[in-house]
C-alpha cells in the first residue's frame, strides 16, 4: 500500500514536470508574445527526435544531448520567429483578435509541417533508444530517469521564474506582458523581448522533448496530445503565469494518474478534456492572475 | 416570399447560372461513360467541396474557427457502420445525419460559450477526445479493432454524394442570404453588439453548428461504403480536418465560391501527388501553402477575386 502510494506520487511528480516544460513555453508565448502556439507539443517531439538522432545516430552521450538539443531548439525558435513571419505579424497594425487568429492558423500549419517532416525522415513507426535498462534508486522505487526529469524540469523552470522576476530582461518581459504598445512607448525593445520569449519557449520544448524521449517511445504524431495538455495546464494556471503553470501541471498530472490507476488509460484524455472545458466555463482567466 | 426568392436568384451571376446548368447534368452522367479512375478523382473533389461548404457554413459565417471536422466525420462513420446493418443505404445516411445533428446540439450549447482561440483549441482536441472514447468503447465493450461495412458500387456513391453536395450548396447559399445569415455575420463582426441588438446569439451559433454537423455527417456516412472498412485511425484522421481548414482558409473564410475553387484545385493536387507511397512532401507543402496564404492573403481567393472585379478605388472604399 505504501509502495503504491509512493509510486503514484512519483508518477504524478514526473508527469507534472513533463507538462511543466511543455506548458511554460506555451504560456509565455501566449501571454507575452500573443502567439497561440498549437505547435508547442509538435516541437517538443521535434526535440525528442533530435535527441534520438544525436544519441543513436551520432553517438553523443545522453547527458550532453540534454544541453545541445535545447540550445539548437532555442535557436530554431528564434529563426522561426524571424523567418516564419511572427515578428512582422507582431508589428502589424491589426486587432488582437486578428493577430491571435492568424498566429493560431500559422502554428497549426507549423505543427502539421513538423509532424510530417518527422514522419518523412524517420518514418511514422515509434522509435526507442536501444539503451540499458532503467536504473533504480532507493530499492526499486524511483527510476533514475524519472528523478532526472523531475529535478531538471523543476530547476530549469525555477531559473526561468528567477529570470522573469529578478533581472532586467525579466522586467522587460513583465512590461510587455502587461501592455505591448505602452512598453514600446516607454523605450522597451519589444522585439528583443519577443526574441527572448521564443528562445525560452523552444528551449523548454527541446529540454522537455529530450527528457520525453528518454522515458517513452516517440512517434511523430504525439504532438497534438501534448499541445492539448499544455493548453489545459496553461488555462488552469492563467495565461503567462509561471507559478500558475506549475500549479496546473500538478493538477493535470494528478487527474491523469488517478484516472489511469482507477479507471482505464484510454479514458485519461476524456477526463483532461473535461477539466479543460470546466475551467474555461467557470474561470476562463485562470486561477493565478499575475506573472 | 416570392420577391425574396427572386432577389436570391438575381444575386447569382448569369455566367454562374449558365455554368451550373451545363455542369450539373454533365457531372450526373459521368458514371455512364467514364472510367473508374475518373470517378475516383471526381469523388474526392466532390467530397472536399462538400466538406468545405459545410465547414464554411459554421466557421466561415460565424467566425468561430472549428478545427475538429474529423471528430464529426469519425462519429458519423461509426454511426453508419452500426446502423447500416439494419437499414438501406440512403435511409442510413439520413439517419446518421440526424444523429450528428442531435449529438452536436448539446455539444454546441456547451462549447460555443467558449470564445475565440479557446474554441479553436477545444475543437482541435475534440478529435482526440472522440477517438479515444470510441477506441475505449470498442476495446472494453464490443471487442472490435475495426468495423466492416458492405461495399456499395462507386457510381451509386458518386451520384448520392453529388446530390448531397448540391443540396449543401443550396442550403449554404440560402442561409447566407437569409435574415438568419445576416444575424450570423453580425455575430462574426461583433458578438456582444449582436446580442445587444436582439440576436439570440447562443441559439444562432448552436443551430448553425448543428446544421453544419448534419451536412458533414451525411457526407461521411455516404463515403464510408467506398472502402468497406473503418477503424479509429482512418476516420478520426487529422488530415481531414487539416485539408478542410486549408481549403477553407485559402478560399477565404465565409466565401462559398472561394471555398469551392480552392477545394477543387487542392483536392486535384491531393489526388495526383498524395496517393503515392510517400505522401509526406505533399502534406508539408500544404502546410507551407497555408502559412503563406494566411500571411500574405488573409482573405484568400475571395479577396483576390473581389480585387479583380472591383476597380481599385472602389475596393479601397469597400475596405473602410
Amino acid at each position: 500500500m505504501l509502495i503504491t502510494v509512493l509510486n503514484l506520487t512519483v508518477s504524478v511528480l514526473f508527469l507534472a514536470s513533463m507538462y511543466l516544460l511543455v506548458g511554460v513555453g506555451l504560456s509565455l508565448l501566449y501571454g507575452v508574445s500573443q502567439t497561440i502556439n498549437l505547435a508547442q507539443g509538435g516541437f517538443m517531439i521535434v526535440g525528442a527526435y533530435l535527441a534520438f538522432l544525436f544519441i543513436s545516430g551520432l553517438g553523443l552521450a545522453p547527458l550532453w544531448a540534454l544541453l545541445v538539443v535545447p540550445v539548437i531548439m532555442g535557436i530554431l525558435g528564434m529563426g522561426i520567429y524571424k523567418a516564419a513571419g511572427f515578428s512582422s505579424l507582431l508589428n502589424r497594425n491589426i486587432s488582437r483578435e486578428d493577430r491571435e487568429f492568424t498566429t493560431l492558423i500559422m502554428t497549426f500549419a507549423l505543427s502539421w509541417i513538423a509532424a510530417n517532416a518527422l514522419a518523412a525522415i524517420f518514418t511514422a513507426n515509434p522509435q526507442t533508444f536501444p539503451g540499458p535498462d532503467i536504473q533504480y534508486m532507493f530499492s526499486n522505487i524511483i527510476p533514475l530517469k524519472k528523478l532526472l526529469t523531475i529535478v531538471l524540469s523543476m530547476v530549469s523552470v525555477g531559473v526561468i521564474w528567477l529570470i522573469i522576476r529578478k533581472t532586467w530582461i525579466g522586467l522587460g518581459i513583465r512590461c510587455v506582458f502587461d501592455d505591448n504598445e505602452a512598453s514600446r512607448i516607454m523605450g522597451i525593445n519589444a522585439e528583443k523581448v519577443h526574441f527572448t520569449i521564443f528562445f525560452i519557449a523552444f528551449f523548454t520544448a527541446g529540454l522537455g522533448g529530450t527528457l520525453y524521449s528518454y522515458n517513452y517511445p516517440i512517434n511523430p504524431y504525439q504532438g497534438t496530445e501534448l499541445t492539448m495538455i499544455a493548453f489545459v495546464v496553461t488555462i488552469i494556471g492563467g495565461v503567462g503565469s509561471v507559478k500558475g503553470v506549475l500549479f496546473g501541471a500538478l493538477i493535470v498530472a494528478l487527474v491523469e494518474v488517478l484516472v489511469t490507476f482507477f479507471a482505464a488509460p484510454l479514458l485519461k484524455i476524456a477526463f483532461v478534456y473535461f477539466l479543460f472545458i470546466l475551467i474555461l466555463l467557470i474561470r476562463p482567466s485562470g486561477l493565478v492572475k499575475n506573472m | 416570399m416570392k420577391n425574396r426568392l427572386l432577389t436570391a436568384v438575381k444575386a447569382i451571376d448569369i455566367p454562374v447560372w449558365i455554368l451550373s446548368i451545363i455542369l450539373v447534368p454533365v457531372l450526373f452522367t459521368v458514371p455512364l461513360y467514364s472510367s473508374r479512375v475518373i470517378i475516383q478523382i471526381l469523388l474526392t473533389i466532390i467530397l472536399y467541396v462538400q466538406l468545405v461548404i459545410a465547414w464554411n457554413m459554421f466557421s466561415g459565417f460565424t467566425g468561430y474557427l472549428f478545427l475538429g471536422v474529423a471528430a464529426i466525420y469519425g462519429i458519423a462513420a461509426y454511426a453508419y457502420a452500426i446502423i447500416s446493418a439494419y437499414v438501406p443505404y440512403l435511409l442510413a445516411v439520413l439517419i446518421v445525419g440526424l444523429i450528428c445533428f442531435v449529438i452536436s446540439y448539446p455539444l454546441g450549447l456547451v462549447f460555443l460559450r467558449i470564445r475565440g482561440p479557446y474554441f479553436a483549441i477545444a475543437s482541435y482536441a475534440m478529435v482526440l477526445l472522440f477517438a479515444s472514447l470510441v477506441l475505449y468503447y470498442e476495446q472494453a465493450v464490443s471487442y472490435l479493432s475495426g468495423r466492416t461495412v458492405t461495399i456499395i458500387p462507386l457510381p451509386r456513391i458518386y451520384t448520392v454524394l453529388l446530390a448531397i453536395t448540391i443540396i449543401t450548396l443550396i442550403a449554404a447559399f440560402v442561409i447566407k442570404r437569409s435574415k438568419f445569415g445576416y444575424g450570423l455575420s453580425c455575430i462574426k463582426g461583433n458578438e456582444d453588439l449582436a446580442s445587444v441588438i436582439g440576436i439570440n446569439t447562443s441559439f444562432y451559433k448552436t443551430i448553425t453548428f448543428s446544421i453544419s454537423a448534419f451536412f458533414i455527417g451525411i457526407t461521411a456516412a455516404a463515403i464510408v461504403p467506398r472502402g468497406g472498412y473503418i477503424d479509429t485511425t482512418t476516420v478520426f484522421a487529422p488530415v481531414i480536418s487539416f485539408n478542410v481548414l486549408v481549403m477553407g482558409v485559402i478560399g477565404g473564410l465565409g466565401s462559398l465560391r472561394g471555398g469551392m475553387i480552392s477545394a477543387v484545385l487542392l483536392s486535384l493536387f491531393f489526388e495526383f501527388f498524395a496517393t503515392s507511397q510517400n505522401p509526406y512532401p505533399f502534406f508539408i507543402s500544404l502546410g507551407v501553402l497555408l502559412m503563406l496564404g494566411i500571411f500574405f492573403f488573409p482573405r484568400g481567393i475571395e479577396g483576390v477575386l473581389e480585387r479583380v472585379r472591383l476597380p481599385r478605388k472602389k475596393a479601397k472604399l469597400k475596405n473602410y
